[in-house]
């Protein structure tokens, strides 16, 4: 059995479980399954066998850190890991060995994880899912001819199939609640400014997010918990406490808005997403929560603003290297960023004006309401050589609009479509509201049943 | 949907833009390149007023 989180830390704190055990039986599932998921693209065992040992002497000694003191985890090849390559999963960057620990890179080793490896990535956390990259993209852990979603594909297959027990990931369009959804575990885009990004790889910084996946809410919670905090080297940190995230908070009394629109009509999901997504509201009522319908801006709306202040910023952090040398990146990436290139100065001012009308109108519509609910997918995962191209163009999703907001937006398995593959329902709060959107994740999750089931 | 530019206007756009791109991948882009001119028809529609919120705050605070 693969334990959570939450579980493993109560078993090291009660000496029942060695950290170094545990980090063994991670990576005999990585021997045996890595072959087939490509979920990591760099091992580092020696790492991994040095902070173990450490771990286990601290629990000897009765001096652990916390929670995430012996608890064996990967990061996305986007976080700077001194010592250690850092790709972005593209040949632009094969010879790159940072110096320092990304922020939240440190912040983790300093709370005591054992780390595994570097995890696949959609190159540079854009472009994917590629096949002439030097490490092929990661595949999903319930059926691996189907995709994992992106950007954050390792860390998503990663944890679905228990070679790690919680990992980061990055959020610029839906990068980590993409790949959750499709790998059927948690994962939390927190709110902008939550987490430092100083040592991450960048895509496009008013949208960009650092967060944590895992198998459950509360494993997000508890690994949010160590990585958030004030970064004054990055200009989008908010300069606040970090907070303390209690899972267990009541929920009586709350009011969640369904969007409907978003995945009614905007976008139409699948059967088994949309009876996920209304027995999520039937738990939420359960739990003491009055669920009401709520009418935000149309996905189409959202998409606009987003992918073009998306491509804009992306082009602006590459053009050197798509001028100078276009062909070290991979196609599907070099083409989407040249579609960012041919954007003009009055097209991403037009997106920002109608991002501040978008941020305005979403708050007055959820003036009344504590939560949000809507989709996280359209439905299970699709086979990943039938993956279009430009799919991000052609059908709205549903997670950049929390990107534009900045608001925490958490993704959680709701149960299993026709196909036996995850769907998931999305869960969104108010800025700084990252704790009651993980403590609702957290009460479905206990209810739902679909934390029972992981991939044969 | 938006209209593709012609092959011409978008080799011109690309060549303004300094972007070299394989030739069989310049086609394929040209059509996406339509998705995104419907995604710029969504932002100014309708025109926003000359008098709307500036698009950018400036503070000298940060």
């Amino acid at each position: 059995m693969i334990p959570t989180i939450a579980e493993a830390a109560g078993l090291i704190a009660a000496k029942k479980l060695s950290p170094v055990d545990l980090m063994r039986e991670c990576q005999a599932r990585i021997a045996a399954k890595n072959g087939e998921l490509h979920a990591f693209i760099l091992e580092t065992p020696e790492r991994a066998l040095a902070d173990a040992k450490a771990a286990e002497a601290r629990q000897m000694a009765g001096t652990l850190k916390g929670p995430l003191d012996g608890i064996p985890i990967g990061h996305k090849d986007i976080y700077s890991t001194a010592g250690i390559r850092t790709t972005a999963h593209s040949a632009q960057l094969l010879e790159n060995v940072p110096t320092e620990d990304a922020v939240t890179v440190a912040s983790w080793r300093e709370a005591g994880v054992v780390l595994l490896g570097k995890l696949a990535t959609h190159e540079f956390a854009f472009g994917g899912p590629s096949f002439d990259l030097p490490w092929p993209p990661a595949r999903n852990p319930w059926d691996t001819e189907r995709f994992t979603a992106g950007s954050s594909s390792g860390t998503g297959a990663a944890v679905a199939a228990g070679l790690i027990l919680g990992g980061t990931g990055s959020d610029t369009g839906g990068s980590i609640r993409g790949p959750a959804a499709l790998c059927g575990i948690a994962g939390i885009k927190p709110t902008y400014g939550l987490c430092p990004r100083t040592g991450i790889l960048p895509l496009a910084q008013t949208l960009d997010h650092a967060g944590p996946m895992a198998w459950t809410s509360e494993d997000c919670a508890i690994l949010l918990e160590a990585m958030a905090g004030y970064d004054p080297n990055d200009p989008g940190s908010a300069d606040r406490p970090a907070p303390k995230l209690d899972v267990t908070q009541d929920l009586r009394g709350r009011r969640v808005g369904l969007i409907r629109h978003m995945h009614e009509q905007d976008a139409e999901v699948t059967p088994a997403t949309l009876k996920g997504i209304e027995e999520t509201a039937e738990i939420l009522r359960k739990l003491g929560a009055k669920v009401v319908d709520v009418t935000l801006p149309s996905l189409q709306e959202f998409n606009a603003a987003g992918w073009v202040t998306l491509s804009a910023e992306a082009w602006a952090i590459h053009e050197t290297w798509m001028r100078s040398r276009p062909l070290k990146y991979g196609e599907y990436l070099r083409a989407r960023l040249a579609l960012g290139g041919l954007l003009s100065a009055g097209d991403y001012i037009q997106a920002q004006r109608k991002r501040r009308e978008l941020i305005a109108r979403s708050f007055a519509a959820a003036a009344d309401v504590d939560l949000l609910l809507t989709a996280a997918a359209l439905g299970e995962a699709p086979r990943i050589r039938e993956v279009p191209k430009w799919a991000s163009l052609e059908k709205p999703n549903f997670t950049i609009a929390f990107n534009l907001l900045g608001w925490p937006a958490l993704t959680i398995c709701t149960g299993f479509g026709d196909g036996g593959l995850p769907v998931a329902a999305q869960i969104i709060g108010k800025p700084w509201q990252d704790g009651l959107v993980l403590a609702a994740g957290h009460q479905i999750e206990l209810e739902n049943g679909a934390r029972g089931k992981r991939p044969a | 949907m938006a209209e593709p530019l012609s092959p011409d206007q978008f080799a011109t756009l690309m060549a303004q833009a300094g972007i070299t791109l394989p030739p069989e991948e310049v086609e394929d882009l040209r059509h996406a390149h339509a998705k995104l001119l419907g995604m710029l028809e969504i932002l100014r529609a309708p025109a926003p007023p000359l008098a709307a919120e500036p698009a950018f705050t400036f503070s000298t605070e940060k």
